[in-house]
């Protein structure tokens, strides 16, 4: 059964981070249990005797807590809607809602659980083999597969949480609080180094939290404390608790985990102290639940008091071991047996056998019964390499404590660029050559005997501090520590003849597994990584990457130092999309009338990062709303913000000579006073904006450009300054601007209503000139300009007055009809007019001659950006043009921007812009044909929505007011 | 007492500082109104934000400006990023061997700024062109000893107090917007001053605020600011 009793352990020096006095209730798949504050969802399940925690990924096998540090898949749950969750890291809190995954009816009694008889069926590679034939045969399996084999659910409506990002400086990053991490840190922060000590774990201490110094526990917690509240005390270390560092890259740059928060560091030498990942023995049934790694039964019994099991086997190859066999009789478990793959000797083994504990040596596990928690478990004498007698014991237990070594946390080294080998003397990986500003401490760095730990990581803290402050790096430390080869075995894999032994717990991998991805060519370690999957599970062959190299290594004849290692790559732990989103930033900008619109009740749209007015009214009496704006434009006079214009100051003795060079018309000449349409075109001669130039002064031009183009003439501008080295400066004002047109009949009669030094008659301020002063009080410069093809003026002035004219303007204009008016019914008044818009009605390819605006190009001067190239267009011909059509028929569906032209069945255009004129009464608009169909007249056919054929006719532009007389009013 | 709307030059921030209760004083030229009645002194040694945008500013740039601005008694030299204290508690930043930047102190600077830009003529061919800064950026304030901290929320610059020492600059991204972060002190409360395009400028107003809400942090406003000043 698998809630049998374990309870929990109410002794002195047991359930480190529990509140006893704080008892809490949470649910577990709907049923009700007790732990208390402090306890992870696994730890308050073990104590309540819930050791089934979830079901394997492929299998669906019941699994337990195997690390209970959150290194591995077995203890993932949903909590609400939070998928993968690992129970054996997240604390309960009161009234937590936990479920377990992957299953098909209870935990308890999963149906898709007969997948595991099935086994043969599914043999290594599998995917790679089936589901494709015959073709289209994918989407029938592609459902089942992902409902048999998923984990979590992602809950689509999940709400919004806020996570975010920061950054963080530092001249030492230590990474790993345990005994080698706090004398790392410790040491370089006494050096004067600002150091960071982060720590995944709530508690500093690692393996001293729970485990035992020179076999004492006593030694271990004292050390722990010393350790910590030195480090504390120490002004310019940093100590951060419950975050992981997840990648480690060059430059000194580090990413790490704490809550909602991606920590984006910044340090000038990392210590690496992460410690070391505990190894399994492969043996039949090795993941039934109650068969846990030692250290996690001692993360059980120190820091949350629970018992791992009344009746304990265990395996062991190391005094580590014998030290948790003594921490359960401490806890008053009973120890059934210790299992020793070898004959280790020591003080631990001694002690315990001087409790009467039976001692099995040469001997290992090699199978176990229970279902749903281990039952006893099978004991063979060892008479090889990965080879046994047949069982010769079954011992009854409830849980099967697992000790036969480590490998040492390198992931983060790697990441770094450190190169990872097999070291056969410790038969454990290394890491040589770490990049500059990387070093290793501790069991990741190979040294393991306490007295070592600390006089090595001391002496690496020492030397970061160091090389951190530009000094020389001095003596490296010695990392040699002979100790280290009595830890880890060298071959936990003992095959039997039928069952699963599993490598790879995520990915439900067995011996047999990795045998087969080698007999079927996959022999290189990384293919067998990729064939088999071995490694790429949620633990990320922690606890399988060793066994797998070993077991290539058996079939293969080579030794593992040859067979080389696969690769590790950041995240080391799981991030979330949400971290790497982080707080999104999305720049918005706004006009200084903003406010203004709003209040006018403005639709929005957005114009690159700005929020511009689309028009003024209800979304749901749109087209009304646009309507009635144009008719004020022609009829009265309307007033659009377009602060969004580019505006660019161009000042210096060669201003004029510049702004000749940049643009394709002449501008040398130019009078004072005086604006004249500009039309920008890239080296290969495309069109990229437009605008006009106002000569303020011999010396200065006011540009204009387009909202979404100013950047990239900004750009090009400054970028052709450094290249001419002109006596000039040019500088993007956009910002520093507000702008608004004011249009229409009325115009100017409103203006004239305001104080100012400016002579707004006709006279003395004809269309397309220029004047500067000041209107009602505000600094302007106002331009005569006619995008709308009424008679209006562009009024300028520095945006902090912005407002304020619009204020002006709008009570000025009261009387005389003004309204304002918005994007779209702008769109609607410059295509009545003809005029173009940049990017709408030129794409990236057009050349000013096929938009029709040759007579912007200036033919005598001898250089602009992008002559050359027209040039050569003009010589070679053009295939295409811009032409205006109207449509023919009143009652025909109206086409949009970029429907097709046909031709016998063929595409030969499109439309660029088309509107249903209220003005003109039809529908018009502009598109590119070819040059055989752009004859006044000729009539050609538009494919609209649905197939429909449209007719439609070429007419001359503008479509309205061909005269201009308008605008010149 | 004043109200925003009775000036011409107006503060791209007025509605959100109304919403958190602002008050409104003339600014000491008069052309504007300027944010008053928030925050303390305390909150403004521990975090605060300060909206400084009514107050004068401006910027010359071009290859001569350095020589110009010394001819105009500015105290400058030709270093790049570093900000410069002014008699009369103004800051000047170069931005560049080409670029200015001049901030009005906060009890105002008695029309100096605007009489630096009157005077400006082309004709002169100084090579130096003054610039619209008081319109094209907004002025914040960060004051107190978490500000660091809180800007490594939205910036990736190193701005630990012994690493960005008072009166360096760094023209940087902020919340992804540029900006240009200055120290300039204020008495012993670590102070940075941030200008950032005024057309962004309750987007990036929001920004600070959700930055410094993990702090408990506060508005402040320049009347705090002047106390921060006078000790």
């Amino acid at each position: 059964m698998s809630t049998s009793s374990t309870g929990r352990i109410d002794k002195p020096g047991f359930g480190l981070l529990i509140d006893r006095t704080k008892p809490l209730s949470f649910t577990f798949d709907g049923r009700l249990f007790n732990g208390y504050q402090g306890d992870t969802i696994a730890s308050a399940l073990y104590g309540a005797g819930q050791v089934l925690l979830s079901r394997s990924f492929k299998y669906h096998r019941p699994r337990g807590a195997l690390t209970m540090n959150g290194l591995d898949a077995n203890t993932l749950v949903q909590v609400a809607d939070e998928p993968n969750v690992r129970a054996d890291l997240h604390p309960v809190s009161p009234g937590l809602a936990v479920k377990s995954i992957n299953r098909l009816g209870s935990l308890e009694r999963d149906a898709f659980s007969v997948l595991d008889y099935f086994g043969r069926f599914l043999p290594v590679g599998f995917y790679y083999k089936t589901f494709f034939r015959p073709a289209g045969a994918w989407k029938y399996f592609e459902r089942p597969i992902r409902i048999m084999a998923g984990l979590g659910t992602l809950d689509p409506r999940a709400d919004h949480k806020y996570y975010d990002k920061a950054y963080l400086f530092t001249d030492v990053l230590v990474v790993g609080g345990g005994q080698a991490g706090l004398e790392a840190a410790t040491a370089a922060a006494e050096d004067g180094a600002e150091t960071l000590l982060i720590e995944e774990n709530s508690e500093l201490g690692g393996s001293l939290l729970y485990g035992r110094v020179g076999d004492s526990r006593d030694a271990a917690d004292t050390l722990r404390r010393d350790l910590a509240a030195k480090a504390r005390g120490l002004k310019n270390l940093t100590i951060l608790t419950n975050t992981v560092v997840s990648g480690l890259f060059t430059d000194g740059w580090a990413a790490a985990i704490t809550g909602n928060r991606l920590l984006k560091i910044r340090t000038r030498q990392t210590i690496v102290a992460a410690g070391s990942f505990d190894q399994p023995i492969v043996f039949r049934n090795n993941d039934r639940p109650g068969i846990l790694f030692a250290t996690a039964a001692q993360r059980l019994m120190r820091l949350y008091g629970v018992r791992p099991g009344n009746r304990a086997v265990i395996a062991t190859s190391n005094v580590f071991g014998y030290e948790t066999a003594l921490d359960l009789l401490d806890a008053g478990s009973e120890v059934a047996a210790v299992v020793d793959l070898g004959t280790t000797t020591g003080p631990a083994v001694e002690a315990v056998r001087a409790r009467g504990v039976r001692i099995i040596t040469n001997a290992t596990p090699v199978d176990a019964k229970g279902y749903l928690r281990v039952e006893s478990i099978g004991i063979a004498s060892i008479t090889g390499q990965g080879k046994t007698s047949s069982v010769t014991d079954w011992i009854t237990c409830d849980c099967v404590l697992i000790s036969v070594g480590c490998s040492p946390a390198l992931n983060l080294a790697s990441h770094a660029g450190a190169k990872v080998i097999f070291d056969p003397a410790i038969q454990m990986h290394r890491a040589v050559n770490p990049p500059e500003g990387v070093s290793l401490a501790g069991s990741a760095a190979g040294v393991w005997t306490p007295n070592l730990v600390s006089t090595h990581a001391r002496e690496t803290g020492a030397m970061a501090a160091r090389l951190a402050s530009g000094a020389p790096a001095g003596a490296q430390p010695e990392t040699i520590d002979h100790g280290a080869s009595a830890i880890t075995h060298a071959y936990p894999i003992f095959k039997s003849g039928k069952g699963k032994e599993f490598i790879d717990f995520d990915e439900d991998l067995s011996i047999k597994d990795i045998i087969n991805s080698v007999k079927d060519g996959y022999d290189d370690i990384q293919l067998v990584k990729r064939y088999s999957t071995a490694g790429l599970g949620p633990s990320q062959g922690r606890h399988a990457n060793l066994n797998t190299i070993r077991v290539v290594s058996a079939v293969t004849g080579k030794p593992p130092e040859v067979i080389g290692t696969t690769t590790f790559r950041p995240p080391l732990v799981p991030e979330k999309f949400a971290h790497m989103a982080g707080r999104a930033f999305e720049p918005t900008r706004l006009t200084s009338m903003h406010r203004r619109h709003e209040e006018l009740g403005a639709q929005f749209m957005t114009a690159g990062l700005w929020m511009r007015p689309a028009y003024y009214g209800a979304k749901n009496n749109a087209a009304r709303a646009i309507e009635d704006e144009v008719r004020a434009v022609r009829n009265n006079a309307g007033l659009i913000d377009v602060s969004t214009l580019g505006g660019l100051d161009i000042r210096g003795p060669d201003a004029a000579a510049f702004i000749d060079r940049m643009y394709t018309w002449a501008y040398e000449k130019q009078p004072v006073g005086r604006a004249r349409y500009t039309l920008m075109t890239d080296i290969s001669g495309v069109v990229i904006d437009d605008g006009v130039a106002c000569r303020m002064a011999p010396n200065h031009y006011y540009v204009t450009a387009t909202t979404s183009g100013v950047d990239q003439v900004y750009r090009a501008m400054t970028w052709f300054n450094v290249q001419w080295k002109m006596d000039v400066d040019v500088a993007n004002v956009t910002a520093a601007y507000s702008a608004v047109n004011l249009a229409g009949p009325k115009a100017r009669d409103i203006v004239q209503s305001l104080a100012s030094d400016i002579d707004f008659s006709k006279e003395a301020f004809p269309y397309m000139g220029v004047r500067t002063g000041t209107l009602a009080g505000i600094p302007v410069r106002v331009l005569r300009v006619g995008f709308v093809g009424e008679a209006g003026y562009e009024i300028h002035c520095p945006a902090s007055y912005g407002e304020a004219l619009w204020d002006i303007l709008m009570s000025a204009g009261k009387t005389h009809g003004l309204k304002p008016f918005g994007v779209e019914a702008q769109r609607i008044l410059r295509l009545e007019k003809g005029h173009i818009i940049v990017g709408q009605d030129t794409d990236g390819l057009t050349n000013p001659i096929e938009a029709g605006m040759e007579w912007a190009l200036a033919k005598k001067k001898p250089f602009y950006v992008g002559k050359r190239s027209i040039d050569m267009q003009a010589a070679k011909g053009i295939t295409r043009k811009l032409i205006g059509f109207a449509i023919t028929d009143s009652a025909a569906p109206t086409p949009k921007d970029c429907h097709l032209i046909i031709r016998n069945g063929a595409i030969v255009g499109r439309i660029t812009s088309v509107v249903k004129s209220p003005t003109l009464g039809k529908v018009v608009g502009l598109a590119y044909l070819p040059l055989d169909m752009t004859e006044t007249g000729h009539r050609f056919e538009i494919r609209v929505d649905g197939g429909t054929m449209v007719a439609a006719e070429v007419v001359p532009t503008p479509f309205y007011d061909p005269d201009n007389a308008r605008q010149d009013l | 007492m004043t109200t925003p709307e009775q000036h011409l030059r107006r503060t791209p921030l007025r509605s959100a500082l109304a919403k958190a209760g602002a008050t409104w004083t003339a600014t000491p030229a008069g052309d504007s109104a300027i944010s008053d009645g928030l925050g303390t002194i305390e909150a403004a040694r521990h975090l605060a934000i300060t909206d400084l945008s009514p107050l004068p500013r401006l910027g010359f740039k071009g290859r001569e400006t350095i020589p110009a601005m010394k001819k105009r008694g500015i105290t400058l030299e030709a270093t790049p990023n570093r900000a410069f204290r002014q008699p009369d508690g103004g800051l000047c930043l170069v931005l560049a061997a080409s670029e200015v930047i001049l901030l009005s102190p906060l009890a105002g600077d008695g029309g100096k700024l605007q009489e630096l830009h009157d005077n400006w003529r082309l004709d002169d061919a100084e090579r130096t062109y003054p610039m619209l800064r008081r319109d094209s950026q907004a002025w914040f304030v960060v004051s107190g000893a978490k500000t660091p901290e809180m800007l490594a929320k939205i910036c990736g610059i190193d701005f630990r107090l012994t690493k960005f020492p008072d009166l360096s600059i760094a023209q940087t991204s902020v919340a992804k917007i540029s900006a240009i972060v200055t120290r300039a002190d204020i008495g012993n409360t670590p102070t940075f001053h941030i200008l950032a395009d005024s057309a962004s400028a309750l987007y990036f107003f929001d920004c600070l605020i959700d930055a410094a809400q993990e702090f408990g942090s506060s508005l402040a406003c320049r009347t705090v600011l002047r106390n921060l000043e006078s000790g």
